[in-house]
């Protein structure tokens, strides 16, 4: 999971180059219609090769490209899915000592326990890098879910964090998503009846 | 205490992944791309290895370049990739759930109130059975199939179908007869 700054800078860049590419070909079209005046519909381009062939053009390239590949690199490193910070101070620490909460024994615990309450199956607990604090719990709904079981299973995993942590230093979200797909547990038997082939002569 | 952070990612409602993602991911590779090329034209160019420069010869071959109607076409197809980009870019993330109105965090996806809306139309009396034909985020569908009063057992199912899905944050539930088959 990315973080929103890696999302937002995507979005930025790929808007960029749709600009890009739009002043390009409104570029292009004007070179060949010449509404405004400004770019000579009989000129062709010049200029281009002995800039390229150049002493200094190698390395001016090199170097841009080289500028230009650390940010690639960066920025393909900043969708890798990140440690988040493992575990969260709790309000009860001071001097005599430290109150931690790990996050992942935690998400494990309140998974497992929202299994056993509420009608969903395949339950997982995880942090994102945006918010480590708050325990994003995940699990598809049974078939013959109620709704009330729900909500009063979600309600009973609420309250018991809560006591857990009465300062609120962890929070919890629940993602309920649709009935997984099941193995089938009502198999029907199929007879095909064929009618026996005329023997071969 | 929740920290500001914390209090700000619970107020946001769970999104999916925007569609730019994996635009910008394949940008990302065209730029190392360009800095391995722009790297290994310089070592050809220096001598200290044999080979072809790419993107000299690249570059030269724009002069002399007129309006063409060639040179405008691959324009138009770039300004209508353009013009696809900034629209993909513009579209808001996409939202799949809805919240539940009497629980704080519950996060619910189409599907899922779908399927439990289902269930409960399921359970009406006078339904043989029901089936989703649409979970949307706006609208769910509810297929049945009934035995007997037919408009009783729409009236009890769209009933229980829409407390179910309410309970979960539907906004609208549409219960139908299916289709005889």
């Amino acid at each position: 999971m990315t973080t929103r700054r890696t999302r937002g800078t995507d979005r930025a860049a790929t808007i960029l180059l749709g600009l890009v590419l739009l002043a390009l070909a409104a570029l292009a079209w004007e070179w060949r219609l010449d509404l405004t005046g400004l770019l000579d519909p009989e000129g062709e381009i010049t200029g281009v090769g002995p800039v390229v062939d150049s002493s200094w053009w190698p390395w001016v390239a090199a170097a841009v490209g080289l500028v230009l590949g650390v940010l690639g690199v960066l920025w393909l490193l900043a969708h890798l899915p990140r440690p988040t910070r493992g575990s969260t101070r709790l309000s009860g620490s001071d001097a005599t000592g430290r109150l931690e909460a790990d996050h992942a024994s935690l998400a494990k615990a309140l998974a497992e326990r929202w299994a056993s309450l509420a009608p969903v199956t395949g339950t997982r607990g995880r942090t994102t890098p945006d918010a480590p604090d708050v325990i994003l719990l995940s699990g598809h709904v049974e078939l013959e879910a109620d709704s009330a079981d729900i909500l009063d299973a979600a309600g009973q995993v609420e309250r018991e964090l809560t006591e857990a942590f009465p300062d609120l230093d962890v929070r919890v979200r629940f993602l309920l998503e649709g009935a997984s797909r099941q193995p089938r547990t009502r198999r029907t038997t199929e007879i095909a009846v064929e009618e026996p082939a005329p023997a071969a002569r | 205490m929740s920290t500001t952070r914390t209090k700000r990612a619970l107020s946001r409602p769970p999104v999916g992944l925007h569609r730019t993602v994996p635009i910008g991911i394949v940008l990302a590779l065209v730029l190392i791309l360009l800095a391995v090329v722009a790297v290994r034209d310089l070592v050809i160019d220096q001598r200290w290895a044999t080979g072809q420069t790419w993107l000299p010869d690249l570059l030269a071959g724009l002069d002399g370049t007129t309006p063409t109607t060639g040179v405008l076409v691959a324009a138009s197809v770039a300004g209508v990739v353009g013009l696809l980009l900034v629209l993909v870019g513009l579209t808001p993330v996409p939202r799949r759930h809805t919240r539940a109105p009497d629980a704080d965090q519950l996060w619910s996806s189409p599907a899922a109130v779908a399927a439990v809306a289902r269930a409960a139309a399921d359970r009406a009396p006078g339904v043989l059975s029901a089936r989703t034909a649409r979970a949307g985020r706006r609208r769910i569908v509810l297929e049945i199939a009934t035995r007997g009063d037919e408009g009783a057992a729409l009236a009890a199912s769209r009933e229980a179908a829409t407390t179910a899905g309410n309970a979960l944050g539907a906004r609208r539930i549409d219960v139908r007869t299916a289709e005889e088959e």
